[in-house]
């Protein structure tokens, strides 16, 4: 094995083993307890303020490629979008998709066709629905910011891997008046969606999103295997913080190996 | 075979470049396919450029022909993607290959620049609504951003040795602990999905649940 991944292969292989260990109990019907998430909750409230004011919603799902390392952030990005574009074919609410990334524009628009087929919906997909706007990083928020202030858009949902337009983004479509939900795992840009929008997803409840809407038991499962993770994560840290403090650095050389 | 094709893909090439990370002392040809499946990720993305492009197209000729207040822009996106196109491909030291200079260096780059600038302003705007002290977290958030502005602010730093040191404790110990728990959720988080994606239990990107 590569030196010093030693360490990690483990907790990689007890964490996958707690993830499916969920998963075979969710399939039981024992599934855990899932916290209310208010950035998701209000998803629904988005759709049906939209609908009422007979507006479009915007949905962008993040700006960087799905080959690259914020891969994860885009799917739980596109999975939200799959009920967002349920909920908008459902209630005949006009939906507007902005890509920034080539390879996530023909997987959000098979996502977009196949809920409105699910739906029953099909002959409402127009190509206007999921529209590639731009790879470069500044022509994509100008063409999202001019979507949001021509269409006047009621309301907004960003889910999905950011960089610096995700302030433009927010920013303008607080200014629009569109209600905002923004979700992202990026730290940086965080702080920049908690400042303008009305809901924000922070780091691992976007990836909670796809299990908290669908109610997947074997997604909710996998929150469950993440939980336990987490528990682990602190676990290590206090007791490294407790051992370094007293001169040991058993925990720190064991890490990494 | 519409769905079953692509997740057996999916699940070789993941549990390839998983193995290639942590086995590739044992087997060393492995990173030599790893990078080859990599480089098929890049080429498959290029592909997607054109499906993009030819979606660029297909909407702003609806514009068009639909007769939209704004169909001129659609005229101007036009003018770019052509005039990008013919001279980007011209010789090196031939006119349209300085008109392609011209465009990109004379245009393309300052009106990027020009968006990045403006940012400043959106900054601003959503701090006066983030920085009201509406209740107590919207309180914590004025009094530490306000600190850690005045701790940057050379003026401050030569009233008092406060402003500085308090700036360094935020940014130090409150935001560092911040932002390691967000990545050590968002981490885990990526690792699950990862693995539901590749062994094919997470079939949404297909568009189905």
């Amino acid at each position: 094995m590569v030196a010093g991944k030693q360490t990690t292969f483990l907790f990689f292989v007890l964490f996958l083993a707690t993830a499916i260990y969920y998963m075979r109990q969710a399939k039981t019907g024992k599934t855990p307890f899932v916290r209310r998430i208010p950035g998701l909750d209000a998803i629904e409230e988005a759709v049906g303020r939209a609908t009422e004011l007979g507006r479009p919603v915007f949905y962008v799902p993040g700006r960087t490629e799905i080959n690259t390392a914020g891969a994860a952030q885009n799917i739980a990005g596109l999975e939200i979008l799959g009920h967002v574009a349920k909920m908008t074919a459902r209630y005949d609410t006009e939906l507007r998709v902005g890509i920034a990334a080539a390879n996530v524009y023909p997987v959000a628009e098979a996502i977009v066709q196949q809920s409105y087929l699910e739906e029953g919906k099909a002959d409402r997909v127009k190509p206007e629905m999921v529209q590639f706007l731009s790879a470069e990083q500044f022509a994509f928020a100008a063409a999202c910011l001019s979507i949001m202030n021509t269409e006047k858009v009621a309301s907004v949902v960003f889910i999905g891997e950011f960089q610096a337009e995700s302030m433009m983004l927010a920013e303008g479509a607080a200014q629009v008046g569109a209600v905002t939900i923004a979700g992202t795992a990026r730290t940086a840009q965080i702080p920049f969606f908690v400042a303008a929008c009305d809901y924000t997803l922070i780091g691992e409840e976007i990836f909670a999103g796809g299990a908290y809407l669908s109610r997947d038991p074997i997604k909710i499962g996998n929150l469950a295997a993440q939980d336990w993770g987490k528990l682990a994560a602190m676990v290590i840290i206090i007791l490294g913080s407790i051992m370094a403090t007293f001169g040991s650095t058993a925990m720190v050389d064991w890490l990494k190996k | 075979m519409r769905k079953e094709v692509p997740i057996a893909i999916g699940f070789i090439a993941g549990a390839l470049i998983l193995f290639e990370y942590f086995f590739k002392d044992m087997a060393p040809g492995v990173s030599v396919i790893a990078t080859k499946a990599q480089n098929w990720g890049s080429i498959i993305s290029a592909f997607a450029m054109g499906l993009a492009a030819a979606n660029l197209i297909v909407i702003h000729g609806r514009r068009i022909r639909s007769k939209h207040p704004d169909a001129w822009m659609s005229w101007v996106m036009y003018a770019g993607i052509l005039s990008m196109v013919v001279t980007g491909f011209a010789a090196k030291g031939t006119l349209l290959s300085d008109i392609y200079t011209f465009l990109f260096d004379g245009l393309y780059l300052p009106l990027g620049t020009a968006m990045f600038s403006i940012m400043i302003f959106f900054i601003a705007s959503a701090a006066r609504r983030a920085f009201r002290a509406r209740n107590v977290d919207a309180m914590f958030l004025l009094v530490s951003g306000l600190l850690v502005m005045l701790g940057n602010a050379p003026l401050m730093t030569m009233v008092s040795p406060f402003f500085p040191r308090a700036s360094s404790w935020f940014m130090s110990y409150a935001n560092v602990a911040g932002n390691r728990a967000i990545m050590i959720g968002a981490a885990l988080g990526m690792v699950l999905t990862g693995f539901r994606v590749i062994v094919g239990i997470d079939r949404s990107y297909f568009g189905g649940e």
